[in-house]
């Protein structure tokens, strides 16, 4: 009876889960995870903590209010309220961070795959453009593009993207360099895959792993680059409440109300230690090697 | 019964930077519809390389089919385009591989990379009906339907070659290429393995070519045997005229002579002596008097013709002179 009570209990792990139970097992982690989690939920319900109205409209018989109970964060030199600013701020960060991150891991993901499958001159050629654009500094590299294009989201979006697309092509093209003589590619094409679907079905998922930790911690790279670019007045324009630009708006007030610029300046150090710390995580945790 | 499939004066060659390997030179083969050749040989013989030129899946920056024609129902594989070529793989002819290990993508759930040929091939099935052939497959190679959703990691060898197999009759090809497929698994399995690679076969009247170096393999499962050499068959034929018999190739005598003799009371093993010639540099002649106990000096100098007697075929230059009437024009 007991046997059979147990066997019906249990369920096979999928994958996700035993990742989940390993990196459960890291605590600053996990930590990470549940810090992002709150800056990630604050993003999406900024517009019921505040009006943008708020966020931007000037008062000045506000100015400069402390720190208390009607206004967490305080006020700004306009009198807006900070802590709506800075959930607001949440918004652009993460979303432009994010956003560039999609964007390159994808583009980066189809270059490494054509120039680590091919090989030889293709993969040549392609590997000494991202060789130079890896020359340049990512940051140097985003101020051209912003400056080139004009500020704006958007534009910041493909500065950031265009910036972070070496590294993933990189990542792509080792691994699958490593991985395209592998029998089973040869049986893949025994059975008549083109190669296409061999690069995209039987061995670009292979790559998904250090993929994933590396895009966390570029995750974490880009919200500082946009957050200096705001910062040096190449990324979001002023009203629009970027951490950064909430930042850059406030340095000249910072003596005396030192407040203005800690609280912005703790929200891009808190999503950048989060993300740091989730990806490290997640290496341990998708490392077959570190199983137990 | 028609020959399904023939080889003829096939040369395959593999370039590196600073030598050219002759991997198969002039191979003779064929094989009839339903029926199972067994192809023999050292490491190093050609066989894999026989397979991948069948499959014209040669490493495409060294290897290259330098001569030859390979007739598949009257159409040169070694002409047909590329494209051409991808519906022809796994579809009309399919390759087992020798290590399950590898052959499966520890990726992907093994009922998807089943799914994955019948996408390729029958496309003008539906979603409901690829599950239900893949069920099907799963059945038939004997394997629970639980475990479709499982990763080639949680399978056993034995079972993983299952999943290989049904990946390779899932479009009930005409000829399946079996690359040593039961070397990697340990002896109860191999059994298992190839009797039901030997029912399969039956059941869906499949021609087969067995790679392996395992004669006792061969006795079992084929028809016929070709014996290879250095990248030519040095003796073909029936099963019985292979195994049984008085006149052989120096080689076949060989092969069968270090087979330790159970009844036998020896103390060492009896090899072949010697190695196999290095392809990139092959001796003049025969590629086996270097290691025949019966060279003469004409296998010094000249290679030897097919000589046949219905279907059994020796190349060598000890039956040459005895059934010189018989000879086979080439």
């Amino acid at each position: 009876m007991k046997e059979k009570a147990s066997k019906n209990k249990y369920k096979k792990r999928s994958q996700i889960y035993s990742v989940w139970l390993r990196f459960r097992r890291n605590k600053m982690a996990v930590a990470g995870l549940i810090l992002l989690c709150i800056l990630l939920i604050l993003a999406v319900c900024a517009p019921f903590i505040a009006d943008y109205e708020q966020v931007i409209k000037q008062d000045l018989t506000q100015r400069f209010i402390k720190p208390g109970a009607e206004h967490w964060f305080g006020t700004d030199a306009y009198g807006r309220d900070m802590f709506a600013r800075v959930v607001w701020g949440a918004r652009y960060s993460l979303s432009i961070g994010i956003g560039a991150i999609l964007i390159s891991l994808t583009i980066g993901s189809v270059i490494g795959s054509i120039a680590g499958f091919y090989g030889g001159k293709i993969d040549s050629v392609i590997m000494r453009i991202i060789d130079v654009i890896m020359a340049i500094p990512g940051t140097l590299m985003a101020i051209t593009i912003v400056a080139a294009l004009g500020a704006g989201t958007t534009k910041l979006l493909i500065a950031m993207s265009i910036s972070q697309i070496p590294t993933f092509s990189r990542v792509v093209r080792s691994i699958i360099m490593g991985i395209r003589e592998e029998e089973y590619v040869e049986a893949a094409r025994s059975y008549g895959s083109r190669d296409r679907r061999l690069i995209m079905k039987q061995i670009w998922p292979n790559s998904l792993g250090p993929l994933i930790v590396q895009a966390s911690l570029s995750m974490a790279q880009a919200v500082l680059t946009i957050s200096s670019l705001s910062f040096i007045g190449l990324g979001i324009p002023a009203p629009t409440p970027e951490w950064g630009t909430i930042l850059s708006e406030n340095k000249t007030n910072m003596r005396l109300y030192p407040y203005l610029c800690t609280i912005p300046g703790i929200a891009i150090l808190l999503s950048v230690i989060a993300m740091n710390l989730i990806g490290d995580g997640l290496r341990d945790a998708l490392d077959p090697k570190l199983k137990n | 019964m028609e020959e399904f499939l023939t080889i003829q004066d096939l040369h395959v060659s593999y370039h590196t930077a600073d030598e050219t390997v002759y991997a198969v030179n002039g191979l003779n083969l064929s094989v009839k519809k339903g029926e199972t050749l067994g192809l023999v040989g050292e490491t190093g013989a050609g066989k894999t390389t026989t397979a991948l030129s069948i499959l014209r899946l040669l490493p495409f920056k060294f290897g290259s089919i330098d001569k030859g024609s390979i007739l598949l129902d009257g159409m040169d594989l070694t002409k047909v385009s590329e494209k051409e070529m991808r519906k022809i793989r796994g579809d009309k002819i399919s390759m087992i591989f020798q290590d399950p290990m590898t052959s499966l993508n520890s990726t992907i759930k093994i009922g998807k990379q089943i799914e994955e040929v019948l996408k390729i091939h029958r496309k003008d099935l539906g979603k409901k009906e690829v599950i239900e052939r893949v069920d099907t497959l799963l059945k038939l190679v004997g394997i629970s339907l639980e475990r479709k959703e499982d990763y080639p990691h949680q399978l056993s060898g034995g079972m993983k070659q299952r999943v290989v197999i049904a990946i390779a009759l899932a479009c009930e090809p005409k000829l399946l290429l079996a690359d040593e497929p039961t070397t990697a698994l340990d002896v109860t399995i191999q059994a298992q393995v190839l009797n039901m690679m030997r029912e399969l076969k039956n059941k869906l009247n499949t021609a087969m070519i067995l790679i392996t170096h395992d004669l006792g393999v061969v006795a079992e499962n084929c028809d016929s045997v070709a014996i290879m050499y250095a990248g030519e068959i040095v003796e073909s034929g029936a099963v019985e005229e292979i195994f049984e018999g008085t006149e052989h190739h120096p080689y076949t005598v060989g092969l069968f002579g270090s087979i330790p003799d159970m009844s036998k009371k020896t103390r060492r093993l009896s090899p072949i002596n010697g190695m196999m010639p290095n392809p990139a540099d092959l001796p003049p002649g025969c590629p086996f008097w270097p290691r025949c106990p019966k060279a003469k000096d004409i296998c010094k100098q000249q290679k030897p013709n097919e000589v046949r007697q219905g279907s059994h075929m020796i190349k060598c230059h000890l039956y040459q002179d005895a059934k010189g009437g018989e000879e086979a024009g080439k």
